[in-house]
Parts: C-alpha cells; sequence; structure tokens
C-alpha cells in the first residue's frame, strides 16, 4: 500500500488529511507485517496506528493496556468515532458478563485486555482460537523491570503472544530512554525476530519550559492565584495528592473567577466523567488534578500545564505537560517547588516501594486483583522463587534509581542553561532547535507570564443558576 | 452535622437499640433484626444505607450521647428533650428520603448505573446522533439497556413518551427538586453538573442532600415506572423485586401459601425446620396477608389472650411455662404488634 492510499483510509476513517510524524512510518511497517516498537510523545495519536491498522486488516485486534481509566478513554474514542465492536476484559467483569463476552469474544473488532487477565486460562484459550490481526502492548515500558513503572504481569506477554502464534504486534510507549527501549524489545519479542523501532521525539517546540520557586507554600500559593488570573485558559495543574488538589480547587474558586474542579481517583465515576466532559466542552477553565487526570484525553487546546508537585521523574514530567498545545499553538509549562517539595517526592516515591522489612515479613497469597500494589511486585518475585536476600537486592536498586530519576528532575530545575537541551539529552536526544525566548526560561531569569496572557476575549457566560427543569427536558429530547 | 440524622431513627418515648437501626439500614435481615425494626417501626427504612460504615455509625451514635440528644437506658437509647429538638430542626431544615420502602422493592445500584445511561442515549437519539462520549457506566447496565432497546419495536416514540412521563413524575414534587434532579444528568450537547457544582448554585442544599434527592427521585422514579404499563416497566421489571421477601423466604412463603405445614416445607425443601420458621417470621412481619391462624390454633389463642395483656413489646416468652412453642409466641406477638401499629 502506498502512501496516498493509506492517506485515503485516513481520510475516510478518522477525516483528517495528514498523518502525524511517527504515524505513517508505524502504519506502514505493520502493513508489511513487521513488529514494531512506537516511541511516539503523548499527543501525537498513539492509538490511532492501531485503530487505522486494524480497520484496514478486518482482522481482530488485542490492546493490551495497564491503567483501567486510560482503557476506558479509548474506548470512548474508539465508540466515538463510530467503533461499536470494542470490549474491554477487565478484572473489573463480573463472571456473568466475562462469561457472556467470551461466548461471543470473535463478534469483537477490538479486544482491551487489563495485563491480569492473561492469568487467566480461559480467556487465553478463548483469544487464542481467534484470528489476530494485530496485538498491541501500550505502555509497554511497563514492561522493564528497571523502570518506574514496572508491571510484573507484563511479562507474561511473551508467553501469551506465543500462545497467539506471535501475531504481528505493535508495543507503544510514549517515552524510553535507549536502555528501556532495549528491555522492551528483549521482554517481548524472539531473539531470532526482526525488530523495528519508529521514534519521534519527546520534543515539543511550542511549549515554553518554566520553573519557579518559592521558599513557602504560602508563597507557592500567592504565585500561583497571580498567574491563573493573568494565563490564558484552559490549564491543568498536577498534584501528587488528592487533598492538596481539592484544597488548591478551593483555594482558586475563592480567589479568582475562574470555572474549576478538582479531578481525582476518590470522585465518583460520574462525576469524573461530568467534569472531564466539561473541560473538553470548555465549560472549565482549569482542572486540579492528580496524575489521574489526562491519559487518554484528548484535548486540542490546554494552554498551560502547571505542577504544583514535583512529578516523580522526568519521563512523567514529559508526559503530563504533553497535554498543552496539541493544536501547535504557544503553551506553558511551569513547575513550581519550594525546598520541601524534594522530602515530600522522596518521600512518595520511596514509599511505593517495598523496603528491607516489607520484604523480610512478606505474606505470599493468591492472586490478587489490584496488581500495582508493592505486594504485587513483591509476590511475583517470591513466585519466581528468589532468594530474600537477592529480592532485597533489586529493591535497593530500584529505589536507587527511584533517586537519582529525582536527582535529574532536581537536575533539571537548577541547570544554568537550556532545560530543553536538558531534558532532551536524558531522553538521549540532540535539541534541534535553538534556544530563544520561544524556548525556556533560564535559571534567574523571570518567566514572562504577560507572554502567555490572555488576551481579553469575551469570556463565556459563567452559569449562575440551576436551569429549568422543563427546559433541561425540551433540550434533551427533541420532539416533533 | 452527619450524625444528626441518625437522630430520626429514634424515640421520645420508646427505647431503641442502634445496632437494630444500623442492621435495618444496611439490610441485614435476620429474624431478631426483623422482629425489633417492626417494632421501632421503622422497617421502611430497610436497605436504604447498604453501605453503611459500621464503624462510623458508632462513633456518631456516641458522639450523640455525648452531646446529650440521646439517653442510655437499659433497653437502649431514647431522645431527651434536647435529642427532640433536635431532630425537629433536622427534619424542617434538612433533606430526608422521602419513600424510603421503594429501596426494598428496586435494586438502587443497578438501577442508579442504568438510569443517566438511558436519559443520554434516548436524548441522543432524539436527534439521531450517534458520535457523543458515552456516560461512565459498568457494562452490565449497558448491556441491560441493550437488551431492553432490541425489544422496542418503534424507537422514534422513546423521547417523547420518556419527556412526558419525567414531566408528569416531577411535576409532583417542589419546581426546586426537579431541577436539582435534571441538572444532574447528561442529556445532547449538555453535560451534568457534579453536587459540588449545584450546591454552589443552590446553597440552601449540601451536596449529601443533593445526592440524597438525587437517590430518592431516581428511586421514585422506578417506580412510577413500574407502576404504569408499557416499556419502561420491562426495562425494571429486572431490577425490582415487588414480594419483599428474599428468594428462598418467598418460595417457602408461596408453599406456606398453598396450606403446607412447616414440616411439609422443610421436607420438600430439603432445609431445616429451624429454618423454615425463620422464613415464616420474616413472612409475617414483612407481609400482611399472613394467615396466623394456619399456625395458632384455636386452643392456642385462648392460651395466649389469656396469658398476656398490654403492650406486646413487653410480653415474655417464659410467662408461658413451656406451654406453647416459641415460634407460636413471636408470631402471636407479631400479629398483635399489628394490629396496634
Ligand atoms: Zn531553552
Amino acid at each position: 500500500m502506498d502512501s496516498s492510499q493509506l492517506k485515503n483510509f485516513l481520510k475516510h476513517y478518522y477525516g483528517y488529511s495528514d498523518f502525524k510524524r511517527g504515524q505513517s512510518e508505524i502504519i506502514e511497517n505493520l502493513l508489511e507485517g513487521k513488529s514494531t516498537l512506537g516511541i511516539l510523545p503523548t499527543g501525537t495519536g498513539k492509538s490511532l496506528c492501531y485503530q487505522l491498522t486494524g480497520k484496514i486488516l478486518k482482522k481482530t485486534v488485542i490492546v493490551i493496556s495497564p491503567l483501567l481509566s486510560l482503557m476506558h478513554d479509548q474506548i470512548e474514542q474508539l465508540k466515538y468515532a463510530g467503533e461499536k465492536k470494542v470490549i474491554a476484559l477487565t478484572s473489573e467483569l463480573s463472571f456473568v458478563d466475562k462469561q457472556m463476552i467470551l461466548a461471543n469474544i470473535s463478534d469483537y473488532s477490538f479486544i482491551y485486555l487489563s495485563p491480569e487477565m492473561l492469568k487467566n486460562d480461559l480467556v487465553e484459550k478463548k483469544l487464542a482460537m481467534l484470528s489476530i490481526g494485530l496485538l498491541v502492548v501500550d505502555e509497554a515500558h511497563c514492561i522493564s523491570q528497571w523502570g518506574p513503572d514496572f508491571r510484573p504481569d507484563y511479562l507474561r506477554i511473551k508467553k501469551f503472544r506465543h500462545l497467539l502464534h506471535n501475531p504481528l504486534t505493535l508495543a507503544l510507549t510514549a517515552t524510553a530512554t535507549n536502555n528501556v527501549a532495549q528491555d522492551i524489545q528483549h521482554n517481548l519479542f524472539s531473539n531470532d525476530e526482526k525488530k523495528f523501532v519508529v521514534r519521534r521525539s519527546v520534543d515539543r517546540p511550542n511549549i515554553f519550559l518554566g520553573v519557579h520557586e518559592t521558599i513557602s507554600n504560602y508563597e507557592k500559593n500567592t504565585y500561583l492565584i497571580d498567574i491563573v488570573k493573568k494565563l490564558k485558559s484552559p490549564g491543568i495543574i498536577y498534584f501528587s495528592s488528592k487533598k492538596q488538589a481539592n484544597k488548591i480547587s478551593e483555594l482558586l474558586k475563592a480567589e479568582t473567577s475562574l470555572r474549576i474542579a478538582p479531578y481525582h481517583a476518590a470522585l465518583s465515576s460520574r462525576d469524573r466523567y461530568m467534569t472531564q466532559h466539561q473541560f473538553m466542552e470548555n465549560q472549565l477553565d482549569i482542572i486540579c488534578a492528580t496524575s489521574a487526570f489526562g491519559m487518554g484525553i484528548n484535548k486540542k487546546d490546554v494552554r498551560f500545564v502547571i505542577h504544583y508537585h514535583l512529578p516523580s521523574d522526568l519521563e512523567s514530567y514529559v508526559q503530563e505537560i504533553g497535554r498543552a498545545g496539541r493544536n501547535g499553538e504557544r503553551s506553558l509549562a511551569i513547575l513550581l517547588y519550594t525546598k520541601a517539595d524534594i522530602n515530600l517526592q522522596e518521600q512518595l516515591s520511596i514509599n511505593s516501594l517495598p523496603d528491607d522489612f516489607d520484604i523480610e515479613n512478606f505474606q505470599p497469597k493468591g492472586t490478587v486483583a489490584n496488581v500495582s500494589d508493592k505486594e504485587n511486585v513483591l509476590q511475583y518475585y517470591f513466585e519466581q522463587g528468589i532468594p530474600t536476600s537477592e529480592i532485597k537486592q533489586i529493591f535497593l536498586k530500584r529505589r536507587q534509581e527511584k533517586y537519582n530519576k529525582l536527582m535529574y528532575l532536581l537536575e533539571y530545575i537548577e541547570t544554568p542553561s537550556c532545560k530543553r537541551k536538558f531534558l532532551l539529552q536524558y531522553f538521549d536526544e540532540e535539541m534541534q532547535t535553538k534556544h530563544g525566548v520561544d524556548c525556556c526560561q533560564l535559571k534567574g531569569e523571570p518567566i514572562n507570564i504577560d507572554y502567555f496572557k490572555c488576551e481579553k476575549e469575551k469570556k463565556e457566560q459563567i452559569i449562575n443558576q440551576v436551569s429549568d427543569y422543563e427546559d433541561i427536558l425540551d433540550i434533551f429530547f427533541k420532539t416533533l | 452535622m452527619g450524625e444528626k440524622k441518625w437522630l430520626l431513627f429514634f424515640s421520645e418515648t420508646q427505647s431503641r437499640r442502634p445496632i437494630v437501626i444500623r442492621q435495618i439500614l444496611c439490610n441485614k435481615r435476620t429474624v431478631s433484626n426483623l422482629y425489633w425494626g417492626m417494632q421501632y417501626h421503622i422497617l421502611d427504612w430497610l436497605n436504604v444505607e447498604p453501605t453503611l460504615d459500621e464503624k462510623k455509625f458508632d462513633l456518631q451514635i456516641n458522639k450523640l450521647i455525648k452531646n446529650k440528644y440521646l439517653l442510655a437506658t437499659p433497653k437502649g437509647l431514647v431522645l431527651t428533650a434536647e435529642g427532640i429538638f433536635q431532630k425537629k430542626e433536622y427534619l424542617d431544615n434538612t433533606y430526608v428520603i422521602s419513600k424510603p420502602y421503594i429501596f426494598q422493592y428496586i435494586n438502587e445500584k443497578r438501577w442508579l448505573e442504568l438510569l443517566p445511561l438511558l436519559i443520554q442515549v434516548i436524548s441522543e437519539l432524539s436527534y439521531h446522533n450517534k458520535k457523543y462520549y458515552v456516560v461512565n457506566s459498568p457494562l452490565r447496565a449497558q448491556f441491560a439497556l441493550k437488551k431492553w432497546l432490541s425489544l422496542v419495536k418503534d424507537r422514534s416514540e422513546l423521547p417523547q413518551v420518556l419527556k412526558q412521563k419525567l414531566l408528569t413524575f416531577l411535576g409532583e414534587f417542589p419546581h426546586e427538586y426537579g431541577n436539582i434532579f435534571m441538572a444532574l444528568f447528561t442529556g445532547h450537547a449538555n453535560i451534568g453538573q457534579t453536587a459540588e457544582q449545584i450546591t454552589v448554585l443552590i446553597p440552601q442544599f449540601s451536596k449529601e442532600e443533593i445526592l440524597l434527592l438525587w437517590r430518592d427521585l431516581s428511586m421514585q422514579f422506578a417506580f412510577f415506572l413500574l407502576k404504569e404499563d408499557g416499556l419502561f416497566r420491562q426495562l425494571i421489571a429486572p431490577f425490582s423485586n415487588l414480594s419483599q421477601l428474599s428468594k428462598s423466604t418467598e418460595i417457602s412463603y408461596q408453599l406456606f401459601k398453598e396450606n403446607l405445614t412447616a414440616n411439609k416445607i422443610a421436607t420438600q425443601r430439603n432445609l431445616k425446620i429451624s429454618t423454615i420458621k425463620e422464613h415464616l417470621l420474616e413472612s409475617a412481619i414483612l407481609r400482611n396477608d399472613f394467615s396466623y391462624s394456619k399456625i395458632i390454633t384455636h386452643d392456642d389463642y385462648s392460651i395466649l389472650m389469656n396469658t398476656f395483656k398490654g403492650n406486646p413489646i413487653d410480653w415474655e416468652y417464659r410467662q408461658l411455662d413451656n406451654k406453647i412453642e416459641f415460634f407460636k409466641f413471636r408470631l402471636f406477638q407479631i400479629e398483635r404488634s399489628k394490629n396496634i401499629g
């Protein structure tokens, strides 16, 4: 298939006339039967790669994805685009629903799987009977044991893939250093397979990079209030705790006339839907979120991403700021920080890993539903029959890795030279552009907020009363 | 303020045990709970708080005692004068679920998953729009709706019918309730609001009250649809149980109505006789068509009536000197309590 034919498909199914960089290379590879590792930053339409390939191949696509919220967002988008034969097989399903889906599994064009489903014999058996066009491993960096998001269940994928007779495979990740990329290939493909890598730069030249250090949280809040009043919305502010997201959301609501809502895992699923979609429809100016927000959101006009707390590492930082400026317009990423935040992030990082005490007192259990917590990671190592002393070494090393990653983040904050250059070096990339006023804030310089200011455009009117229900019913139900 | 709502379940004259109240609210149907729930006149509240946190509830009751709204007596807790005042003030100023008994008839969880989906899907249907983001809903709700839609012959009528039903239903409530209720739904080109957002616009209603109103009106709407004939009835029927009895109890009770004795029921169902007696007691408490005379003979009645006078709640079994089995005594007590009730 040549590229003009491919573009016709793109136009036909999605209405776009051009691919984003990286997409067509990946799809062409796949259509030529080459399994591929795609390293594409967030916002570059990773899911389009396999969705379109699936439609062209007209065969079942299986997508393994570790995060339920991400999976649901992607399914929502597929359904929105008119693809109704989509299903998610996850531990959320009841036994009856699971049976029903499995009985009709061949009806579905896109089957999303959460990794713990790979342990289920019946699921394996049913899927092995299908003719699989493409196997997709989303968030493939989770397979790397040295990466911060390691998920033991991901190591089962290689065996699972073998069971499916090694179908054409696409591994996707947003960021991967060279080491992680090698690890992914090693853990997913067999040695005799030819492997292809399509890598797109993590650089997003339209996002200005800035850091603002304050000596206290009080000062941090004052600065935050000041800038969000000036900045052009919509924007996202990230927090490392739900409590803080709620608190600052309230503070900003009280201090500004902006429409603001918190978003985190403690909200009901109803509230999460409302908040996310109000934001997408520009009915909210700012979301105060934890990292639970934005995995799959496809909002093009986010103008700024502010981090109220330190992210855990540069990988997550790049992913999170990548939600700004997807339409290519000039956007802003600011990292706020006080010296005390370092301790906070260090605690968060280190607490997420088991320590010697946890390891010595670990009681192996049966299968547990939630794979992400530290007990399950431990469970994995114990199942492998690795001696306790060795497990201790493994986690010592991982703590060290986490600590190093935090140190890189601090170096990013402290670097006297171009922040973009630093960031790109971290991901083994060369900077293609030159530092300038649009690039980043150099240490010691102020961030020129006026540059990103809201051009006093007419704001949508703020709703100040609940609509009359009879009017709502008239709008909801169009009748003759 | 959260704890004050429990004052509603206490009386100024009758001592009540908080554990019974808690068990009734979360639908723990032992005969003893049901019996005491009946004596406290709170059986309408069965299953209204299925996820009630035991520890939190106990702490809140302790707080009410500490604040001297409730007084401990040997038989439980009773409202103090201040408690009576606080209860009245709470009732005057707070949204309280108005038809709690519906929570026994309709599976709240399943219905509340389905209703927002139903409204959105039919709203988009009326615009012939297929491109929209479906509200978060579990798969089973999506399956249930799909199954129901496949039964509908002419879908083009659905928007008009549903709209009319909502108008009629909401017309029965203060206008503001309707406004709050509908603001929580998502429909065509119209994203719903969170309770948090509504409370900013209508500060007289707290976030908790808005969520209570949402549950209350949603459940009443289900009941409203269920009572009518037609399509919507078929949607709700799978989530409803109008018999009030649990499944196994219902089977025993049907056999009892077919004139089988407790012993025969036990043999036929291969269950212990004590279990069947519990089923029958549960039926007697929850249903008003129980024929007591099928179990309590004429002679039993004479003995019982000669032994007991006054309020059935004060009767004690040992007064009978083992002349009649406890099962019959309890049934008689239930019958007489209901007559007073
Ligand atoms: Zn620069």
